[in-house]
């Protein structure tokens, strides 16, 4: 701690944090534009000047560091006139566009101006003209309207790891763009939207659709990826608009991918809105919901007919539950998900992620086996990436090589790679052996691979080499990339046997792409928000709420238990999950059960912690052959915009698509 | 059975009676149970509420301009006082100065609002006692006023032309010589009004001595205005604590000796006499310049400039959008509104809306009094000195 005297109050401290820091630690707001808590430091809008004592020129409080017994004032008629001077010359060349800017009224510049500026223009000359730039489908540039803080390039260059902006020429000339003209291709460049201090980057999606005057917010969890980002969602006359990220420190910080960002058109596009029944002659015929669920109903409980129960993630552990006590009440075995995990759902730290977010900043060695973080949960690659800028850490990889904005050694691209490491002939091993905080990063998508058994021993066994890491813990991180997946293991949904083809099916949520991976010709019934979802062998469909539209719980790859409350009205004839589920499972044709929903489920909602010796569940453990298989890894998401039922139905996504398809591909190598 | 006179006299109880909601005389919303005995009244208990908005609380949700039209919507015979009212408050927190123009236009509309209300009140006066034709002069003359209103503004009523930090735009060509025209002929009319009146045998009989108020009782039911004036105490904001351009202005301030109605007729009739002073005096001396402060912070800049100064732009954006921030404090603003003292005591907190606005307004208090006034009076004495109050309950119920 040191002393310092901020406008003649003598305060203490820390050192080695800049003035503008320290005097925000005493709850003085010093006003910038260029300057980020989470960006690198560039002092180049010069809207935080301050008065030093003996300093000749009031100094840039962002770039400065305190030290003892500096006189700071920042209310000073200097520093006043300083900042009304600034923000004279920001205006010189900003247009006349408050009226329509989709920034105005929660612009960084209007504020100021209105806080710091003058009321009264003196420049009356020709503004300049800056030639609008192409950011992709998603960002919408207005450049004229730039005031250069070069947010958007820091956050770019420093977080997301894309080049494609820059700034060009000097002085009134200066522009942010690139050399050459290419599509901004980040998964993460909505975030310069929610950067930019003025109207010069906003959301095409968001263009002309509200004020901030006009916008009523709720706080939720996102869906789309296995964490879980916390959200900020906006709406307007009960229409959602937009969707921001919220501040959670040891989850995704402050930024969210576009998926999360973009993806919510999807909730009226394609949405069933009545139940229905496929007729022999082919065609729908519109059920009443009553008749529906008594359709549903006699079928379920028809001993002569045989059923798979099946799940995606996105269901809520209400429904997971419900599925599994009638399967289980039934006497059916074929309950699970879509598709097959591997893992042994007996200990959570195994299809944990068993590490905290924080603690990636902290790291020394990685491994990542199977996984494209980048795409599966941008939570965690935004740490790598941050983590790697610090220095000393080398990321290795197994599987589909790709570029996670960072550098990475590719190790191999098959399991047989992974036998060498646990052998001891590669180099890795020397690596592990000597590293403090290892983190191995497993991809969910892994343990659907038929040879995951033989895959688990090779990576328990190469924990002899993580000798330094603290063994009470699995330093083995499962990373999930989907909602409620880490949910549906916990809940011993992991493994189910396959459809038989006498079964009908019965989904809860995607089903499209079972029928089209698996070829299936059986019929089914299906619970499904969007139509797009529906396989011709549909025979009795019910619409269903969106997570937007009901309240649940979902589980995310940390073992949170994260709630999401009811924001949206959906399709009046449709119905939620849990509801559907609920009902099925407490309608009078049951055989007398009391409570089929174990007790623990009641108490969910509280951080469940994943600690080894906590055995919730007892089952066999699944046998299989320890072999290892030669076929590479494949990819988890082949293409990252449309992956997951939301964003498959939305437009926006559609467009990212079809702009970035030839960029994202997964073999692109950053070696 | 046969019943025994002292027996029977006994048994008569005092009436209790409803005057209102409904009845015409209990001007607007007023529910008045009144005791009597016989014809005479023992207790007149006035029932409020029937036409409460929560202006007050409705304003703490609200910016201080968008606080502003409230203000029209008080005492809607006396509109542009009570938004002079609330800009004096806002603009003693912002510690701001107006032009001396725009002092001048603020008295010069005030004094044509305590005209608009002085008639009503005298109009409706003459109405309830009985006179039917000086209520259809007087409207005949407020019909002319509220163009006056409606030129300068754009509304008849709820003009919303008083603003925090000025007016809100200049007066319209020619209407100072049509005001001037108006002022001429008008005090005819008040003398018109006055043949029918001040010396009519019905109306003295009606008013004179009735609901008479010491000069200590009116203080102590906390009485402001003509009421209180009339029962000799020489209290007038205008002159004891002069605001706006009223401390260069030239003007008398009727007392009376009695505190009877008569006396509130007479003051009310003198008072319209002196507005139209007041009105002719700023008139000729109405001075140049701008109409509202310099400070765009807590003004807009006009249209015009936001057309090519990005920082009018952004002034005139927020301005709307946002509103301005008050610094942090509280004030008590009264003004001499035509019916007494009008008071707005408000709390800011720093933010774009007030924290807290109290309404101080007159008619409350003269309310209140009804009881104490018209005990021992008869029946229809209550409509007079409801007359005399000039009771308006867009005011009392807020």
């Amino acid at each position: 701690m040191i002393r310092l005297y901020i406008n003649n109050k003598e305060v203490f401290v820390v050192a080695n944090i800049s003035v503008l820091e320290a005097c925000q630690d005493i709850g003085i707001e010093i006003p910038r534009f260029c300057f980020h808590q989470r960006l690198s430091v560039a002092g180049n809008c010069r809207m935080c000047l301050v008065e030093l004592e003996r300093a000749p020129k009031p100094v840039a409080s962002c770039t400065f560091p305190v030290s003892s017994n500096m006189r700071i004032f920042t209310e000073s008629p200097l520093v006043k006139k300083a900042r009304e001077n600034i923000l004279e010359f920001l205006l010189i060349n900003h247009p006349l566009d408050c009226p329509i800017c989709d920034q105005g009224g929660e612009c960084d510049l209007q504020d100021q101006v209105l806080l710091f500026g003058t009321d009264k223009t003196r420049d009356f000359e020709f503004k300049r003209n800056v030639e609008d730039k192409n950011c992709g489908p998603l960002i919408k540039t207005i450049m004229t309207r730039c005031i250069h803080c070069t947010r958007c390039v820091r956050f770019l260059v420093d977080i997301a790891g894309e080049d494609s902006l820059g700034t060009t020429r000097r002085g009134k000339k200066s522009e942010i763009g690139g050399y050459v003209s290419k599509a901004l291709k980040s998964e993460l460049s909505g975030n310069i939207v929610d950067l930019c201090p003025v109207g010069a980057l906003t959301s095409k999606v968001y263009a002309f659709v509200a004020r901030p005057w006009e916008i009523q917010t709720t706080e939720t969890v996102d869906l789309s990826d296995g964490f879980g980002s916390n959200i900020r969602v906006d709406f307007k006359d009960s229409e959602l608009v937009r969707i921001l990220p919220l501040y959670k420190e040891d989850l995704n910080e402050e930024w969210i991918s576009d998926k999360v960002r973009f993806n919510f058109d999807a909730l009226k596009i394609q949405r069933l809105s009545t139940p229905f029944i496929k007729t022999e002659e082919g065609t729908r015929k519109n059920l009443s919901l009553e008749s529906s669920f008594f359709l549903l109903n006699r079928n379920l409980h028809d001993t002569m007919l045989s059923f798979s129960l099946i799940s995606d993630t996105n269901s809520d552990l209400i429904t997971l539950q419900g599925i599994k006590a009638l399967g289980q009440i039934l006497g059916i075995r074929n309950v699970g998900f879509s598709k097959k995990y591997l893992v042994n759902a007996d200990f959570q730290e195994n299809f944990c992620f068993n590490k905290k977010l924080k603690k990636i900043e902290s790291i020394d060695n990685c491994f990542l086996v199977g996984t494209n973080p980048r795409f599966e949960a941008t939570a965690v690659n935004l740490r790598l990436k941050s983590r790697f800028k610090t220095g000393f850490l080398k990321i290795h990889s197994v599987g589909v090589p790709a570029n996670l904005s960072y550098k990475t050694f590719l190790e191999g691209v098959t399991p047989t790679i992974l036998l060498d490491i646990a052998e001891g002939k590669d180099n890795l091993c020397k690596e592990l052996r000597v590293s403090q905080k290892p983190a191995v990063i497993l991809g969910g998508n892994v343990s659907e691979r038929f040879d995951f058994f033989g895959l688990e021993k090779i990576l328990l066994s190469a924990q002899k080499y993580l000798v330094f890491s603290t063994l009470s813990r699995n330093p083995i991180c499962f990373l999930t990339p989907e909602a409620n997946l880490s949910g549906g293991l916990f809940l011993g949904l992991n493994w189910r046997s396959f459809v038989r083809e006498q079964d009908i099916v019965f989904f809860t949520g995607t089903s499209k792409e079972e029928y089209d991976n698996k070829r299936l010709k059986n019929q089914s019934i299906i619970l499904s928000s969007h139509n797009g979802e529906l396989p011709s062998e549909a025979w009795l469909v019910l619409p269903i709420l969106t997570f937007f539209e009901t309240s649940g719980c979902f589980m995310n790859s940390l073992g949170l238990v994260k709630k999401t409350p009811k924001i949206l009205a959906g399709p009046i004839l449709a119905r939620s999950r849990a509801k559907i589920w609920l009902n099925l499972l407490f309608s009078g044709s049951l055989p007398a059960q009391k409570n089929p929903l174990t007790p623990w489920l009641v108490k969910l909602g509280g951080i469940q912690k994943c600690e080894s010796s906590y055995i919730f569940l007892i089952r066999e453990r699944i046998g299989g052959k320890s072999l290892i298989s030669r076929s590479p890894f494949l990819p988890g998401i082949t293409d990252y915009y449309l992956s997951g039922t939301f964003s498959k139905h939305s437009i926006n996504m559609a467009n990212c698509s079809h702009v970035f398809r030839k960029f994202y591909k997964n073999f692109i190598s950053v070696n | 059975m046969i019943l025994k006179k002292s027996e029977l006299s006994e048994k008569i109880k005092s009436f209790t009676i409803n005057f209102g909601p409904q009845h015409p005389a209990a001007h607007g919303v007023l529910r008045l149970v009144l005791n009597l005995d016989g014809e005479v009244v023992r207790k007149a208990d006035p029932h409020i509420g029937l036409l409460h908005r929560g202006t007050e609380k409705l304003i703490e949700h609200k910016n201080f301009l968008q606080a502003l039209p409230y203000f029209d919507r008080l005492d809607y015979v006396s509109m542009m006082a009570q938004e002079q009212t609330y800009s004096l408050a806002v603009e003693n927190l912002l510690k701001c100065g107006i032009p001396i123009r725009a002092q001048y236009i603020r008295v010069i509309f005030c004094e044509i609002t305590r005209l608009l209300n002085h008639l009503l009140a005298v109009g409706c006066h003459a109405m309830d006692v009985g006179a039917t034709t000086p209520m259809l002069w007087a409207f005949e003359e407020r019909e002319k006023l509220m163009e006056f209103y409606e030129r300068v503004s754009g509304a008849r009523l709820h003009s919303a032309y008083i603003r925090p930090g000025g007016v809100n735009q200049d007066l319209p060509l020619g209407l100072l010589d049509d005001l001037m025209v108006f002022l001429y002929q008008f005090g005819t009319r008040i003398d018109e009004l006055e043949e029918l009146l001040t010396g009519n045998r019905i109306w003295k009989q009606r008013l004179v001595d009735i609901g008479v108020t010491s000069s200590k009782e009116a203080k102590d039911w906390g009485f402001s205005g003509v009421m209180l004036r009339s029962s000799g105490v020489f209290w007038d904001l205008r002159a004891n604590r002069p605001y706006d351009a009223y401390k260069y202005l030239h003007f008398d301030i009727p007392v009376g000796t009695h505190g009877d109605c008569f006396d509130r007729y007479l003051i009310r009739i003198f008072e319209m006499r002196q507005a139209l002073r007041i009105i002719k005096e700023c008139i000729e001396t109405l001075p140049g310049g701008p109409i509202t402060s310099y400070n765009n912070k807590i003004v807009p800049p006009s249209k015009t400039e936001t057309k090519r100064s990005m920082e009018s732009l952004i002034h005139h954006f927020k301005y709307y959008t946002e509103g301005f921030s008050v610094p942090a404090s509280e004030t008590y603003a009264a003004t001499e509104a035509p019916k007494g003292e009008f008071g707005v005591f408000l709390v800011a907190n720093g933010t774009n809306t007030p924290y807290r606005c109290k309404i101080k307004s007159p008619g409350f208090n003269h309310l209140q009094s009804l009881n104490f006034m018209s005990k021992g009076h008869l029946v229809a004495d209550v409509v007079t000195i409801i007359g005399t109050q000039d009771i308006v309950f867009g005011e009392i119920d807020r």
